[in-house]
Order: C-alpha cells, then structure tokens, then sequence
C-alpha cells in the first residue's frame, strides 16, 4: 500500500518537472530568441442543426420530421454556459413551425454572448427566417430559398374585427424580431410578407440566396467554408477580449457595418 | 399557432398513428432516438447533439442496430448492445 502511494507521489513529482522544465524553456525563448510561443487555441465550436417544423406547445404527428423545443432550448444553455464550447454555428432547413417556439429559440441565440453564425440551406420559410436572422451573421447559400408569407388562421374562427387585430398583433410580433436582427425595414418586411402574385395558393414571396440578401435579410450568400471562417474571425475576436466580462460580439447589419465595432 | 409553408392538413394527418414506435435514450453520454423494430431490437435513427465530434462516433451512427440486454440483478437501467458491429 505504501509502496503504491510512493510511487503515485514520484509519477505526480516527474510530472511537475516536465511542466517546470517547459516554463523555463518559454522563459528562455522570450530571453534569448525574443520570441513569444503562441499557444494554438483550438476552437471548439457546436452545430445546431434545425430539419423540418419546430415543434412547440403540441407533439406533431410522427410524419413530421421535428426539431424539438426542448431538446434545443437546453442545449442553447449549455453551449452559452460551456466553457469549452466557443461558438455556435446555426444550420436551417425548415419550413417552419411553432411560432412561439421558433420566436423563443431565436431569442435565446439572439441574447447569447458566444458568437453565432447561420448558414440556411435548403430552405429558411416562415418561422426560419426569424430564427436565420437572430445570430450575429447569416449566411444563405444560393440555391436556399426563404418564404415570407402571413401568418394562417386556424381552428374556430369568430367572425369579428377583432379577429383580424388579434392576428395583425401576432404578426407584428415576427416582424418587429426580424427587423431588429437584420438591415430589412419592418415597411419593407411586412410588403414582403404582404405581396401577391409569387406564390400559386398562398399571398406572400419567395426569396432566393441572392435575393434574401439584397433585400437585407441575410449578410451574405455562401456555404459552409464561409461560414466557419466567419464564426472563427468571431471567436477571434471574443477571446481577444480583456478582464472576465466578455462583450458579446454585435450584430452584423448590412447598413451599419461600421458599428460593429463600438458598443 | 403554427407558421408553416406546409398546409395544416399535411402536417396533422395521420395524428393517432406510430406514436409508440419512436423512444428517447442516453446511449454513450449521448441523447439519441431510437426506432423499435418489428423484432425486439432498435435502430438509432437520429443523434439529438449540438457537438459536430459526436457524429463521427461508430456507435453513434444512425442506422446502427442495438439490442436489449437486461441486467435485472446488476443495475435498474437498461443496456444497449450493438447488432450490425462490422
């Protein structure tokens, strides 16, 4: 027993040396060499895939493909709270879903600190596009296409004015969050939304890459490559950061590209 | 209140049906589902993480084939044995 703890203590003594004999080979860098060794900082980052409806408040049928609330509100969680994890990278396929949940789930990458970065591919329609615009760059890669229509009316219906109102609040809702994260005005994003003659049976637009980023939407059209290299300059950035209190990195806006750098 | 470009009906047919088949377990650390075969194994059929690295592990991989083993006297949990090991 006493031998076991012996030696324990021996392999714990030879592994202080190593590190004492490193330190003082860095020392003797900065002294002779005037060199400085960069430490190479891996960057750790997470993908949030998100395929098919949200899913909120009702379990959709099992023909759906679901990105769930709860799976991806928690894991938002633990990759902000993570200190290994440095930045989140946002894939979106999906044609929408749950109001409430998609709204919640761009909230909360919204107000992360982390930096975050969307790619759409496929498809980003109705209750994507808020969730493509809450990181701090998007991306759209140029055969994804984005659907902006209103929001549907379902279930009992009462034929009252207030009915309309009620609906037109629920609206506002989706497009005050969009035109707060991207360079789109809430005029211009409501027109969009509002336009007829794109789609055979519904009033609304289709937006194409390109087309998703001249109407200000989305930062950029690309892929993956452009993508990661972005949330890596972010990353950069973060951490280049003095004292414990990290500022989050600001949105990119299209307009204003210069006030991304003052806070 | 859904925001689809998928039609309501489309996303609410068949509601009643295939419920059951789909569970939710923790294989390796790892939230996955897995789809109940019509013999008594289970294929994974979808890796519920954020961390990119988890999808490259081969037990991992969706379509893996795993089997019940019940250790009744060993531990209250139920253990996963892989079928389709290459």
């Amino acid at each position: 027993m006493d031998s076991k703890v012996y030696f324990a203590d021996r392999v714990v003594e030879k592994e202080k040396d190593k590190e004492k004999e490193s330190e003082n080979d860095k020392l003797n860098n900065i002294k002779e060499l005037g060199t400085v060794e960069i430490q190479d900082r891996g960057r750790n980052i997470h993908c949030l895939t998100v395929i098919g409806q949200i899913e909120g408040h009702m379990i959709l049928p099992p023909q759906n493909k679901t990105t769930k609330y709860e799976h991806v509100i928690p894991q938002l969680v633990a990759i902000e709270e993570d200190k290994n994890i440095d930045g989140l990278l946002l894939i979106l396929n999906t044609v929408g879903g749950d109001v409430e949940a998609g709204l919640a789930i761009a909230e909360m990458i919204a107000s992360m600190s982390k930096p975050t970065v969307s790619l759409i591919l496929g498809g980003g329609h109705s209750i994507g596009v808020p969730m493509a615009v809450s990181t701090n760059y998007s991306f759209i890669a140029p055969s994804a296409t984005m659907t902006i229509h209103p929001l549907r009316l379902n279930g009992m219906i009462i034929g009252v004015p207030q009915t309309y109102e009620y609906f037109d609040r629920m609206q506002e809702r989706v497009v005050d969050f969009v035109s707060k994260n991207s360079s789109i005005s809430k005029e211009g994003f409501r027109k969009l939304m509002l336009k007829t003659g794109e789609l055979a049976n519904d009033v609304g637009t289709v937006l194409f890459g390109q087309e998703a980023v001249d109407h200000g939407i989305i930062n950029e059209v690309g892929g993956l490559a452009s993508a990661l290299n972005k949330l890596y300059k972010f990353i950069d950035k973060y951490h280049g950061q003095k004292g414990t209190q990290k500022k989050a990195i600001r949105k990119s806006k299209k307009t204003q590209p210069e006030r991304s750098n003052k806070q | 209140m859904i925001y689809s470009v998928v039609p309501y009906e489309h996303i609410f047919y068949n509601a009643e049906e295939n419920a059951s088949l789909r569970m939710e377990v923790n294989l390796h650390g790892e939230q996955v589902v897995l789809l109940k075969n019509s013999d008594s194994t289970y294929t994974i059929e979808r890796l519920l993480s954020t961390n990119p690295k988890s999808y490259l592990k081969p037990e991992l991989l969706p379509g893996t084939l795993l089997m019940t083993v019940s250790s009744v006297k060993e531990a209250p949990g139920v253990t996963w044995e892989i079928l389709n090991k290459d």
